[in-house]
């Protein structure tokens, strides 16, 4: 009751109800894990995400050695915190996963995954992150503008887009970036009439997609990762791997996923140590993740 | 001696009027007696000119006349083959060729023409035929018509069904000449942030007592209060109506709609951010209405009785086949006294697959179950109410005017609410699950203030819950109500 509501009036309501009942509450399937919530697999009964943000933070939690991970593909974006898979439910002590029940899980936003997994980990956090020097940090930095730039584009560029009757009856739920903006450098201005006109009015135009020139800069990311890759177990000749590492993964996987025809695909099967590796980090994540109760239910 | 003088006047006068039939003195008084005596005088003059109409009729029921043609003058925007297409078949009709019958024939087609709602007034006489060929017997039937303006537009503020808003109508009458109509609207309010409506309906039958409309909408829904997040739902409906309010009126429609759960905030439950993201539903509905009440917002005679049948599934990524009935009694006990009470229930099964929340039932608030909160019963998750696939609503309520304040559009009531809704639980039989939410009432009482402010009613209510679950969202105290339909 408000707290507004005069004191003689509270002790006079008080009393009621007179009699109650057990509290309604829903009867929900319980979980004792850490449960990662994704967009979901390219097959039905796989474990790692289409989405290459979710599946990098897959990976991040399976090479730095969570155990006991499942996953769950059946909640919106619009549900997770940030608006955006992946969330990650887990009991509220994480130092003991596994005792709690499906009451006792917290939710947390990807961007306090690397906390959380510390915390089960009981490690302190690295001032390296991993790499070896302070240089490797900082070089880190730049393969990963480089993936989620041109890389990323050139991904964008090879996946399927919703037709335009989709896109004008369908909620915009997703706050999404149009594919020139993930251009380094980015591209010149708009010439012409065009540049007189707002940014905003152009959007109706639709993405600007200089396909030749994210091509032509993709082939040679995948290049320079590839030679710099080499045959290390690690990029960036780590000992133990980084979340450079899962990142790289995220976008081989996703890249190898491609159809069979695509040239962006075709880039990265050509170079035998970058298939090499993605095939050794797959099946390391994979052994990380099961499928959570609610997936098994859905696909009954 | 007589004197041939007039002797003169000398005022004031002496009042020497006799009175007759107590004429009043004061000058008001005056006013009205003669008032009263004229419209006694008009009445009585109708009367008789009425019965003498009524014998002239009635001697000459018999007599040979034939409706020959109808001539319907001043329906400048109505097409001529609508008019036919009403006026032809009762014109076809074969019957007794005598005065009774083409009075009775005028009737009808007076009531069908009135019925498309095109008209204001309708003047109608019967005058000898005009065609060449016509009989000395023939008579045509003259209709001469003022039609209603064609386009109209609004704008209001309005409170309703426990929310305000603002919204602009228009509406655009007998568009395409057949008693068509095209109507638009937007509207921003609290609970319902924004929404947009267009819909086209018309006559799909001679008699009009059968329409079709084709809608399109678009809403945007608040649900914060209660389920921690925001609903869109855009769609369309196409719907056949058949019947009147009074007499049963069936409504069958096809719906589609696309409905997205977003906009969370940060504290929302799991439940609630399960059933986030967007689900498209594709259901067939049958309606039954049948409505004798002299108010449906504060009825004290008459009863309502409606039930519903929803089957989703046919196409769309939702299934479930839902039913609600629910009814209404009002008598009066004695004038300035009356009771009213209501009950109304609803079933559904997702027929193997969990029902979205858009679709589950909702129960609790000033409307509905009062002395809880909006929504407030039932299944829940922290602050959510998640819905349910079960409930049943009963409320009495005994409804006095106000003593001494009986022309004011208040009365005071006193009320007894009660209702359950539930989740269907899957390892109880349909009847065990039934029992179980009829035997676990939520009960509350109060007494309150009704104001009738046409065609809502706004209530002010001093209830307390007398019996709950722990989970239930409780309104202990004053609980203000406005709604268009209560319990």
């Amino acid at each position: 009751m408000s707290q507004n509501v005069p004191l003689f009036a509270r002790k006079l309501l008080a009393p009621f109800p007179l009699y109650t009942y057990p509290p309604n509450t829903p009867k929900r399937y319980a979980s004792c894990h850490a449960t990662l919530w994704i967009y979901p697999p390219l097959s039905k009964d796989g474990v790692l995400s289409a989405d290459v943000e979710c599946l990098k933070w897959q990976a991040y939690l399976a090479l730095r050695g969570v155990k006991g991970l499942r996953i769950r593909t059946d909640v919106d974006p619009q549900g997770c915190l940030d608006v955006r898979l992946p969330s990650l439910q887990a009991p509220l002590d994480p130092s003991t996963p596994g005792t709690a029940g499906d009451d006792n899980l917290d939710l947390h936003a990807a961007h306090h995954i690397p906390a959380w997994a510390d915390a089960v980990l009981n490690q302190s956090e690295d001032a390296l992150e991993g790499y070896k020097t302070e240089s490797d940090r900082d070089e880190s930095q730049a393969w990963i503008a480089l993936l989620e730039g041109n890389i990323h584009a050139a991904l964008m560029l090879a996946q399927p887009t919703s037709s335009l009757l989709y896109r004008i009856f369908m909620f915009d739920t997703t706050v999404s970036r149009p594919i020139e903006s993930y251009m380094a450098p980015p591209l010149p201005p708009r010439a012409g009439l065009l540049s007189l006109l707002p940014p905003q009015a152009l959007a109706f135009l639709g993405p600007r997609i200089p396909k030749d020139a994210i091509e032509s800069r993709y082939r040679d990311a995948i290049a320079a990762l590839s030679d710099r890759l080499g045959t290390d177990q690690w990029f960036l000749g780590s000992k133990n791997p980084t979340p450079l590492d899962a990142l790289l993964f995220a976008y081989l996987y996703c890249i190898l996923s491609l159809r069979s025809d695509s040239s962006i695909r075709a880039e990265v099967t050509r170079r035998v140590n970058l298939v090499a590796w993605e095939n050794r980090i797959r099946s390391q994540v994979i052994q990380a993740f099961s499928r959570s109760g609610h997936d098994h239910e859905k696909n009954m | 001696m007589l004197r041939d003088e007039t002797p003169a006047l000398s005022p004031p006068m002496q009042n020497t009027a006799n009175p007759l039939d107590n004429e009043p003195e004061e000058i008001q008084k005056l006013l009205a007696w003669q008032a009263e005596r004229q419209a006694k005088r008009m009445r009585g003059e109708y009367e008789s000119e009425a019965k003498l109409l009524g014998e002239v009729i009635n001697s000459n029921r018999s007599t040979y006349l034939n409706l020959h043609s109808v001539r319907v003058e001043g329906a400048h925007n109505t097409r001529d083959s609508f008019l036919g297409y009403l006026i032809n078949p009762i014109l076809a009709k074969d019957g007794i060729h005598d005065l009774e019958g083409v009075l009775h024939k005028t009737r009808e087609i007076s009531d069908v023409l009135l019925r498309t709602d095109n008209f204001k007034t309708l003047d109608v006489r019967l005058e000898r035929a005009r065609d060449p060929l016509a009989s000395e017997y023939d008579m045509d039937l003259v209709v001469h018509a003022h039609e209603k303006g064609r386009i109209f537009f609004k704008t209001a503020t309005e409170l309703g069904n426990s929310e305000g808003g603002v919204n602009i109508t228009g509406r655009v009458r007998n568009v395409f000449g057949g008693a068509e109509t095209l109507m638009g609207s937007m509207s921003a309010g609290t609970t319902t942030k924004k929404s947009f409506s267009a819909s086209l309906s018309a006559p799909v039958s001679r008699d009009l007592w059968t329409t079709a409309e084709l809608a399109l909408y678009g809403l945007a829904k608040d649900n914060s209060s209660f389920a921690s997040s925001s609903e869109d739902v855009r769609g369309m409906k196409a719907t056949v109506r058949h019947g009147v309010l009074t007499k049963g009126m069936h409504e069958c429609a096809y719906e589609a709609a696309l409905r997205n759960v977003g906009s969370l905030v940060p504290t929302a439950s799991i439940s609630i951010r399960e059933a986030a993201g967007v689900t498209s539903k594709s259901a067939i509905s049958h309606t039954y209405t049948f409505d004798t009440r002299d108010a449906a917002f504060a009825a004290t005679h008459g009863m309502l009785f409606k039930a519903r049948t929803e089957l989703a599934g046919i196409g769309g990524g939702t299934r479930f086949l839902k039913s609600e009935a629910e009814g209404q009694v009002s008598r009066n006990i004695f004038p300035g006294l009356s009771w009213s009470f209501a009950l109304r229930s609803g079933l559904m099964s997702g027929l193997g697959k969990p029902v979205p929340f858009p679709d589950r039932f909702q129960l609790g608030g000033p409307t509905s179950v009062r002395a809880f909160k909006f929504n407030g019963l039932g299944p829940r998750d922290g602050v959510d109410s998640l819905g349910g696939d079960l409930y049943w609503s009963a409320g009495f309520s005994l409804i006095s005017e106000i003593p001494k304040l009986r022309s004011w559009p208040m009365n005071l009531h006193m009320w007894v609410n009660a209702g359950q809704l539930n989740a269907m639980d899957a390892s109880k039989s349909l009847l065990q699950n039934v029992g179980t939410t009829i035997a676990r009432p939520s009960i509350s009482a109060g007494v309150g203030l009704i104001y009738r402010f046409d065609p809502v009613r706004v209530e002010l209510n001093l209830g307390v819950p007398l019996v709950a679950s722990q989970s239930d969202n409780m309104r202990r105290g004053i609980q203000v109500g406005m709604g268009l339909e209560f319990l």
